[in-house]
């Protein structure tokens, strides 16, 4: 069930979806029974190969799975059913937990665009959106979808937006979940036969618990060539997944953790060269579109930037202050309409990081959110005063707290902070 | 840039964790209680209670429906938060300890803000604070503040915490309710055991 969008590159249904794109006739024809073409290797697709692929590939009962159609339920009695009623029970869980954003405005418009790339899939497609810091979408094999706000942070337009359901969706179609509890089943099975009492169990039975976290490399691409699909026949601009791409890139090559870890980019693998490689493709499906595509930005971006403040602040509190650095810069250099907020929140990195030189940094970058466009939160006045309280400048830091209290009477903290004015004030 | 040592101390927490857990005991309710040496209260009730770590937790009915947790002393770059949720570690794959910390010569004001830092960091949403205000125990300056948040069962969550430095070291003191009845219930021991408080 888990996956990240980030997801690899080109499986053939790319090129099966481009080739479809220039064949169809009927525009108006869903886009479900489009993805039942045949693959379709290229030089592209032949291009993005990697040995590792050949392990991974779908096998040949796998590849035969029907995708679902609108409304198909597994058979009673089924692994897939067994799969789907505990995937039930998780849903169940996960709409009641206090992780699931109630903002009926938001959720208005994720569903709504949800519907529409889904077509006829659209009554058994439940979208929550998921208060949760990171890049990050996932899709049950019963429907339901999550969304993280990490993720819609991340986004810049609808059309990326598309791209991240679109995948999602793909993964829900292509039954990727049922594809992998078989091939899980039969991995075991293979390793128990192999391996059991050898010396080389452990070191075989980690590898295969590696290999089974999230969908594979073929179901990633597969999710990927839907995503793209459905993105143009939405209308929405193909370039916006390979931009995507790069930039979620960009910003995660930034962090340890995922730097480190092979399990992440076994099944994500996060190059330019693939970017690259959905960029062409891209151009192709573009290239074949009826109309002139739209990024809706600016639809996308009236409904993000109320609540970025409260995703920006989730973020930093998971002290990842690179990638927050990153992303950050990422937004600041897109000619972000609100400016001061985004250095507000870099000097919120610099201030919490402490590192030697990050006070001078972190002073500079509210100096600087104070003269820019747009507005900071009110808050930007309380971090200066601590920050000012730390570099030993009592005044000034006196001043920056009472102006926090002026722009924000009815602070929570209002008495804490007074206390620290007059303790300050009395030094 | 990461600092080594917040990670190393989340990861030996992580140990200790490991080793301490699962060992509770009961605290009896008329024998004054000795928290690392450095402090004494009349803990009001019978509680049960287990270690781990820094952290040391009370609970009358269960940790889900309530608990007290005193964190005994963060030194200059340790995290408040001790455990991963399973949430956290096994459904969304972290594998990262960059915990928030506490460093010295914090204030009141970035410690309540280190507080909700952590929470959201283990996975906790909804976290609202409100009342927050300057405290004393035994005398001694300290801050506290109100709480609600969803835990991961979904259940709203409520309750208060007070904090202060000894010695340069955090002093943290928080009691969480799972439900309005169970608040109202314990909050008023709580508060009795809080005033009890004597430095040592």
């Amino acid at each position: 069930m888990r996956h990240f969008f980030a997801g690899a590159v080109v499986l053939a249904l790319l090129q099966g979806c481009a080739a479809e794109t220039e064949r169809r006739e009927d525009r108006g024809k869903p886009v479900i029974q489009a993805y039942e073409d045949p693959l379709v290797r290229s030089r592209l697709i032949e291009k993005t190969e990697s040995p590792d692929d050949e392990e991974d590939a779908p096998t040949e009962e796998q590849a035969r799975l029907d995708s679902l159609e609108p409304g198909d339920k597994p058979q009673g009695g089924s692994d897939e059913d067994g799969l789907w009623m505990k995937m039930a029970r998780w849903e169940e869980d996960l709409s009641t937990s206090g992780e699931v954003v109630e903002d009926p405005e938001l959720l208005a418009y994720v569903r709504g665009l949800a519907c529409r790339l889904a077509g006829p899939h659209c009554p058994h497609i439940r979208v929550y959106v998921i208060s949760r810091p990171g890049f990050n979408a996932r899709m049950a094999p019963n429907g339901a979808m999550e969304i993280w706000t990490g993720g819609l942070l991340r986004l810049r337009s609808e059309a990326e937006l598309a791209a991240m359901i679109g995948h999602e969706l793909g993964h829900y179609l292509r039954r990727h979940a049922i594809q992998r509890l078989r091939s899980t089943r039969t991995k075991i099975a293979s390793f128990l036969e192999g391996h059991a009492g050898t010396g080389t169990a452990r070191a075989g039975y980690r590898d295969l618990l590696g290999s089974l976290s999230g969908f594979s490399r073929s179901n990633e691409r597969e999710a990927d060539g839907y995503g793209l699909q459905v993105l143009a026949e939405a209308g929405y601009e193909p370039k916006a997944v390979s931009e995507l791409w790069r930039r979620v890139h960009a910003e995660f090559k930034t962090v340890e953790v995922y730097r480190n870890r092979s399990a992440f980019y076994a099944t994500h693998p996060l190059s330019e060269e693939r970017a690259e490689i959905l960029a062409e493709l891209a151009e192709d499906v573009r290239a074949k579109m009826a109309a002139e595509p739209v990024s809706g930005r600016d639809a996308y971006l009236a409904m993000i930037r109320p609540r970025r403040a409260g995703y920006l602040r989730d973020e930093l509190d998971q002290r990842q202050f690179e990638q927050a650095e990153a992303l950050l810069d990422g937004l600041l250099a897109d000619d972000d309409p609100n400016p001061a907020e985004l250095h507000y929140f870099k000097g919120e990195i610099h201030r919490l990081r402490d590192d030697a030189g990050d006070p001078r940094k972190a002073l500079r970058s509210y100096d600087t959110a104070m003269a820019a466009a747009g507005e900071a939160p009110p808050e930007l006045h309380r971090s200066r005063g601590l920050l000012l309280r730390r570099m030993g400048k009592g005044s000034a830091a006196a001043a920056a707290l009472a102006a926090y209290l002026e722009a924000v009477p009815d602070a929570p903290d209002r008495a804490l902070v007074a206390d620290l004015i007059a303790s300050l004030e009395g030094q | 840039m990461t600092r080594p040592l917040p990670r190393l101390v989340g990861l030996a927490a992580l140990l200790m964790l490991a080793a301490c857990a699962g060992r509770p005991s009961v605290v009896d309710p008329d024998t004054a209680f000795v928290l690392d040496g450095r402090l004494t209260l009349q803990p009001q009730m019978t509680w049960d209670r287990e270690e781990e770590g820094l952290v040391e937790t009370w609970t009358a009915t269960g940790r889900p429906r309530d608990k007290v947790e005193f964190l005994q002393g963060a030194s200059d770059g340790d995290p408040l938060v001790y455990s991963l949720s399973y949430e956290y570690r096994f459904v969304q794959g972290n594998d990262d300890l960059s915990f928030p910390t506490f460093r010295e010569g914090m204030t009141g004001l970035e410690i309540h803000d280190l507080y909700v830092a952590s929470l959201t960091k283990i996975g906790i949403t909804g976290i609202s604070t409100r009342d927050v205000r300057p405290w004393q125990v035994d005398g001694h300056p300290g801050f506290r503040f109100e709480f609600s948040h969803h835990g991961d069962d979904g259940r709203k969550r409520q309750g208060f915490a007070v904090g202060f430095l000894l010695d340069d070291e955090l002093w943290l003191i928080a009691y969480t309710s799972g439900s309005l009845a169970s608040y109202q219930v314990y909050k008023d021991k709580v508060e009795a055991l809080l005033a009890s408080i004597k430095l040592r």
